[in-house]
């Protein structure tokens, strides 16, 4: 857990051996579940036709109660005499119909977490969590049957098997057209720390009859929220105790697909919720909250605590100052650095600082404000365009919709580069990552502890290399051997965020020496590994490369002769990771007669088509990046033998809209060999959901060229 | 039945092999002693001390030395220079609960410097001692496997050596006071790893069987079924639901076969094997009540259903095709089981029922069973026999079709009838399926493979969970499967569309081949062609194709209205030898390119 982590990280470890199942702390969460008496949890709930009609199962209710609450002792333990602790009691029943086997095999077992406890050596405990875990099955005659706890299996590692231990548990008597109901209890406390936020999802993979959320949190803590992707608001009242409520209740949600084109984070409707104890000792940022509950509040009152975390970020670490003198000692035989140019050399000293030290793990706001004020030394040409940007990936909420300073990353600005740490080993200095290219950038000044938190910053978005940044080229010349296998040499270069594709293609190490190189480090200084095996690394990469080939081309070669990696694309001026094959692929051609059929367009990339519900949309289609695919193919017409203009001509083949563009083209060329070039564009990574036939034109053209093939006539 | 943890270390083997790329360590020097130790004139307990020792040949690295343990086994060292063993418990999809556990070393490794990783472990139950693989993810330059038998034991323990490579013999010594040493050395072993297609490790790699044990079949029997224990639960539920199922039907194979569909649909499998219940059956009572079960569970639910009934149920032990080699006579020892399933003793014949192969059809043996040695359940006797085998062509999968030319595609009405292991497979898959998912399983089901196909209706016929044939229509278009050349139509079919084999890499691989079962494969393929053209004579013809592994036929003719194209390919020898691999990859080739050849229509 995240909490624990920190924890982990400013004191010595003590933890208490987890202990056997406590039985006294099941029973207790059983009576406090199954005496909760809520109406919606009637197993003999109607379900109408409507619902259930093509669904395994069918949520007849699902709730959840959340208790926050806080608790002050007396504690000799510690310099302040009292304890401040944050506890939790959280609820989680759920009742379910099933209406086919795959829904029985689903809910078959399930798996619970041990209790965890942890303090400080010799000192106050630090947190404690009990789980405990409930089931019972309703058949339709009216008969229930109570899940006995003790048949749960303990699985844990360790000699004793009491470390990280967890239960697993079969369900008995469950059928098809049984209602199941089960729970998950949890008390968990935490001393002056903020326990761990929960995600209230609205919608899954199953219809919901009836989704209850209740809340209720002590006024002296801080919780905070937020409704993503048109989740509700929540209305907060203030109970006879004094204590902040909410009370949430949806009808009637239908399942949902998430299929592919999908980002759950962006479009599916959740309530994140965080949990904090403002009035604890530990360190947060002085705009933080005091006690109450907040909803959706602006951005700008994050961005707020993050300036404020920025101006309190302090580090002693020598790291940034070996990263300056190797970039001085580079400087004194490159005096005309442009700025552009300082700024990448610095980030590859940096990077070479950070991963050859093995003793200070650098963090993603750390590293960023290191980079900067290893920049301000360097005497960067513009400092005032230096600033600590936050951003988040497109796989989570935009940063607008943030609920902590702890949520986004963290990354360096200059201008409009962002450099984002930890390393990313296939990437250029300041080229983004795919996950953060047209993403929101909140950046501040990076000004230390002359930063304004009452300043908001300034909004800009990440670069977006576009489709032609993020492409592949792939030349091949294709030869048809005389056992009907094709012989393919190929040269690849993949860009932008295509680089991901072949993640693994340069190793930590790899990139010290390149690094190394680059910033021509005198051998004496070199790092001497003695773990380099020059020779199973590149088994290693002829292993990787069937995979690569396989996702790129689209047809696994049966052997690969040569691999030759001509560029990493990592160092300033190599744009391109680019490598050349030699490889033999079998199973495209047949012959008839003395005629060849060539199954040319299984070499086009994998284009699967989209079948079934993959092809019915309700959201917008998301795609990580724009992207581009190209391909030119020569394939050497065998001496004897000709292409008919037809089978050129059936290669050609044109898709353009505003999603993007299919095409290929075939021709001849002046040495008699077919050359074919095709290219798939896929022009923006939204795409609304008015254009999604759009899109689908330009995949189904290019899943359908895959299956294109040409004859070669004997003369 | 009893996950062995030899299959775990099986995995975990390969596991390992395939974090080890290269080559770059190897294992100058394996030993393995095992201690046999004698209590009472019979073999108590077995100590086991492997030593490894590792070497990185060109750069540092990290070893990883692993071994298995649990309630029966345990583990007494795990050292490695500059290495802390790790504990971890093992889980498997497979497997709900088996209670094994790993411990693990990684021992740093100094280029060019040996350094050893030593682990010992003693066999508590002696019946765990059944087999030992001569097997290891590393290359070895030198293994040594040392089994010591002390005198009163020699008589009854043997050992018996399975797949040793050429020219390795196990050897026997004998010390003054009769105790024996049997030894086996292997000289550069390769690594073992996964390779497609081929026997798994349990029937192919090099392994020494423990027996004596158990003196014969009869006491092998003894003690497992002592396993046995009667039935102390509420089993009227059971009786009940067997009556009801019963009730209308007149003879014993319906009784019975209604029995066991009953139970593969109803009860799910859910396996817990740890300790003695990798061998005692849960009771039939529990098993009904939970509503799940493993193997042997669902095994005794079936017996005490039929029994209910008044048919004679029995319980049946069996070692399954593709993972275990031995009879039970020939090697009398739990090593030769993996499964249980159950009996019904008819007049005239023997039914066997497995109740965990769901949809299977009725009176189709799955391939794991089929041709099995078993032993049935007598009382204090027991019955060798042998599962029969399905009937031939029991595995088959029909293809039919009628098309039209549209353009450059063809469309029409496929319909697709699986049979035998084809249809127990799909069945499967297919209800595991979540309802909203089922249709997409089917569109990826049918569609040829890489070809674009367009979907118009789809259906699954409704039938039984235990009908022999299940049967798949769609109306479709398929894209891109005519070419025009000139006054040429090719037209590409490929008829044995179905046929998911691939031909292996040959380069480096050490095991030969061998499928899970038989198949048979036929397709008939009506194709309307437009107006004015007819079939190129030379197209016109049937082409065979015959080896040792595949025989079978494609035949494409006129018909009044176009072609039609007919086709068959039946499976011979289901192995292939080593040597042998390269002939069965151009078999295959031969077979799959004499289906994709394109059928050329010429203008009348």
């Amino acid at each position: 857990m995240k909490y624990r982590a920190v924890i982990l990280l400013i004191a010595i470890a003590a933890a208490i051996p987890a202990m056997a199942l406590n039985e006294k702390f099941f029973r207790k969460a059983d009576e406090k579940v199954w005496t909760m008496n809520i109406p919606e949890f009637n197993p003999r709930t109607e379900i109408p036709d409507s619902v259930a009609d093509g669904a395994s199962a069918v949520v007849i209710a699902d709730y959840l109660d959340i208790k926050v609450d806080r608790e002050i002792q007396q504690s000799a333990l510690k310099a302040t005499g009292m304890t401040n602790r944050m506890t939790r009691d959280k609820i989680r029943r759920v009742m379910i119909k099933m209406f086919d086997q795959s829904a029985v095999e689903r809910f078959t077992d399930f798996e619970f977490g041990d209790r965890e406890s942890f303090h400080l050596k010799g000192m106050l405990p630090m947190l404690g969590i009990e789980k405990a875990w409930g089931a019972k099955v309703h058949k339709p005659d009216g008969t229930v049957i109570d899940v006995d706890i003790k048949d749960a299996f303990s699985i844990g590692d360790g000699e004793k098997g009491d470390d990280n231990r967890k239960f697993k548990i079969a369900v008995p008597g469950l059928s098809v057209g049984d209602v199941l109901e089960y729970y998950y209890y949890t008390e968990e406390w935490l001393e002056e720390f903020n326990l761990p936020s929960v995600n209230i999802d609205i919608a899954g993979s199953y219809p919901v009859l009836n989704l209850m959320v209740k809340g209720e949190f002590n006024p002296d803590l801080t919780i905070e929220y937020r409704s993503h992707n048109g989740a509700p608001l929540l209305y907060r009242e203030i109970n006879e105790r004094g204590y902040n409520t909410f009370n949430l209740h949806i009808i009637n949600i239908p399942a949902v697909n998430i299929g592919v084109f999908t980002s759950a984070k962006r479009q599916v409707p959740f309530i994140s919720m965080n949990f904090l104890n403002n009035t604890s000792m530990i360190f947060r940022p002085r705009s933080a909250r005091a006690g109450g509950l907040y909803g959706n509040l602006p951005a700008g009152t994050y961005y707020t605590d993050v300036a404020n975390m920025l101006k309190a970020t302090k580090y002693d670490n020598p790291i940034p100052g070996r990263a300056i003198k190797l970039v001085k000692d580079y400087q004194k035989t490159h005096t005309d650095l442009t700025d552009d140019q300082l700024a990448a050399v610095a980030w590859i000293a940096f990077n070479y600082a950070v991963i050859t030290n093995d003793r200070h793990k650098i963090g993603d706001r750390l590293g960023a404000v290191m980079f900067c004020d290893m920049l301000k030394k360097l005497k960067i040409e513009y400092p005032d365009a230096l600033g600590i940007g936050i951003l988040t990936p497109r796989t989570d909420v935009p940063v607008n919709e943030i609920i902590s300073w702890n949520d986004p990353d963290y990354v360096a600005v200059y201008g409009e580069t962002i450099f984002s740490p930890p390393l990313l080993l296939n990437n250029q200095p300041g080229e983004p990552a795919g996950i953060y290219q047209g993403e929101m950038v909140a950046a501040f000044p990076a000004l230390g502890d002359k930063i304004d938190p009452s300043k908001q910053p300034v909004i800009f978005n990440v670069k977006s290399l576009k489709h032609t940044g993020n492409s592949t080229v792939l030349s091949t010349d294709v030869t048809i051997e005389e056992d009907d296998r094709l012989r393919l040499s190929h040269n690849m270069k993949l860009y932008g965020a295509q680089k991901h594709n072949v993640a693994g293609i340069t190793t930590p190490d790899e990139w010290i020496m390149r690094a190394e190189e680059f910033l021509e480090i005198p051998e004496g200084k070199r790092v001497k590994s003695t773990r380099r095996d020059p020779e199973g690394r590149q088994t290693e990469i002829k292993k990787a490369m069937f995979d690569w080939i396989e996702n790129s081309m689209g047809t696994r070669p049966e052997s690969i002769e040569k691999v030759e990696i001509l560029s990493r694309g990592n160092m300033p001026g190599e744009t391109a990771i680019e490598y050349n094959v030699d490889c033999v692929m079998d199973g495209l051609v047949s012959r008839f007669g003395n005629d060849y059929n060539v199954n040319i367009g299984r070499i086009f990339g994998r284009n699967p088509q989209l079948e079934g519900k993959d092809r019915e949309r309700s959201f917008d289609a998301m795609l990580t990046v724009p992207v581009q695919d190209s391909y030119i193919v020569t394939l050497h017409i065998p001496d004897g033998y000709s292409v008919a203009p037809e089978s050129i001509a059936s290669l050609n083949s044109r898709v353009i809209n505003l999603a993007g563009m299919f095409y290929s083209d075939a021709h001849l060329n002046e040495t008699g060999d077919l050359v074919i070039q095709s290219r798939v564009q896929l022009k923006s990574n939204i795409v609304p959901l008015s254009h999604w036939s759009e899109l689908l034109a330009v995949l189904d053209a290019a899943a359908l060229f895959n299956d294109t093939s040409v004859i070669l006539s004997k003369k | 039945m009893r996950f062995l943890l030899l299959t775990l270390y099986l995995i975990a083997m390969t596991t390992v092999a395939a974090q080890n790329a290269d080559d770059n360590i190897i294992v100058t020097q394996e030993t393995s002693t095992y201690h046999l130790r004698e209590k009472n004139g019979r073999l108590s307990s077995v100590k086991a001390v492997n030593t490894k020792k590792f070497l990185a040949r060109r750069a540092d690295d990290t070893a990883l030395a692993v071994t298995f343990f649990n309630n029966d086994i345990s583990i007494d060292k795990a050292s490695a220079p500059g290495a802390r063993p790790q504990y971890r418990a093992w889980e498997n999809d497979d497997l709900f609960y088996d209670g094994s556990r790993v411990c693990y070393l990684k021992v740093p490794l100094k280029k060019d410097k040996e350094a050893s990783a030593v682990m010992e472990r003693t066999y508590k139950t002696p019946e765990q001692f059944c087999e030992i693989m001569l097997t290891s993810p590393y290359y070895t330059e030198n293994a040594r496997y040392e089994i010591n038998v002390p005198s009163k034991l020699s008589a009854a323990i043997n050992i018996t050596p399975m797949y040793l490579p050429e020219g390795v013999k196990l050897q026997r010594e004998v010390s003054s006071n009769g105790d024996l040493t049997y030894i086996v050395e292997l000289v550069s072993r390769k690594g073992s790893r996964n390779e497609p297609l081929a026997p798994p490790p349990s029937i192919s790699s090099p392994k020494l069987m423990i027996t004596g044990l158990f003196r014969d079949v009869a006491q092998l029997y003894s003690f497992m079924h002592g396993t046995i224990l009667p039935d102390n639960g509420d089993t009227a539920p059971l009786a009940a639901q067997a009556a009801a199922l019963v009730d209308g039907l007149d003879n014993n194979f319906d009784r019975a076969a209604a029995i066991a569909d009953w139970v593969r649909l109803n009860i799910r499998y859910l396996a817990v094997e740890h300790g003695e219940y990798a061998f005692r059956p849960d009771q039939a009572s529990s098993v009904f009540q939970k509503r799940y079960g493993d193997c042997k569970g669902s095994a005794n639910l079936i017996k005490a259903m039929l029994r209910s009934v008044g048919i004679d149920g029995r319980l049946v032990w069996i070692g399954t095709a593709g993972h275990v080699d031995t009879d039970w006579t020939e090697i009398p020892s739990v090593a030769s089981g993996n499964h249980m399933i159950a009996a019904a003793i008819l007049p005239d014949t023997i039914l066997y029922l497995d109740g965990t192969a769901s949809y299977c059809p009725r009176g189709y043996y799955t391939p794991g069973i089929t041709g099995r040695q078993v032993i049935i359940e007598d009382g204090d006797n027991f019955i060798i026999s042998r599962v029969p085998e399905n009937a031939n062509g029991s595995d088959m999968y029909c293809f039919n079709a009628s098309f039209r030319v549209n353009g450059t595609d063809i469309a029409g009405t496929v319909e697709h009838r699986l049979s035998g292991v084809y249809r127990y497979a799909f069945e499967n898959a297919y209800n595991g399926r979540d309802a909203s998912r089922r249709d997409d399983f089917v569109r990826s089901y049918l569609s040829p493979p890489k070809r674009t196909v367009e979907w118009e209706t789809i259906s699954v016929a409704d039938v039984a969970p235990d009908a022999s044939e299940t049967r798949l229509t769609a109306d479709v278009v398929e894209k891109k499967a005519v070419n025009m050349v000139g006054d040429k139509m090719y037209l590409d079919l490929r008829p044995l569309r179905n046929i998911t084999l691939k031909p292996v890499v040959e380069k480096g691989r050490t095991k030969g081949i061998r499928l899970t079962s038989g198949f048979k494969m036929t397709a008939n393929i009506d194709v309307y062609v437009p107006d004015g053209y007819k079939i190129d004579p030379a197209t016109e013809r049937c082409k065979k194709f015959d080896s040792p592994w595949f025989n079978g036929w494609v035949m494409t003719e006129s018909t009044p209205d176009g072609i039609r194209c007919t086709a068959e390919v039946n499976t011979g020898d289901t192995e292939a030898s080593l040597n042998a691999v390269p002939e069965w990859n151009k078999a295959l080739r031969d077979l799959i390119n004499i289906s994709n050849t394109q059928i050329a229509l010429i203008k009348q």
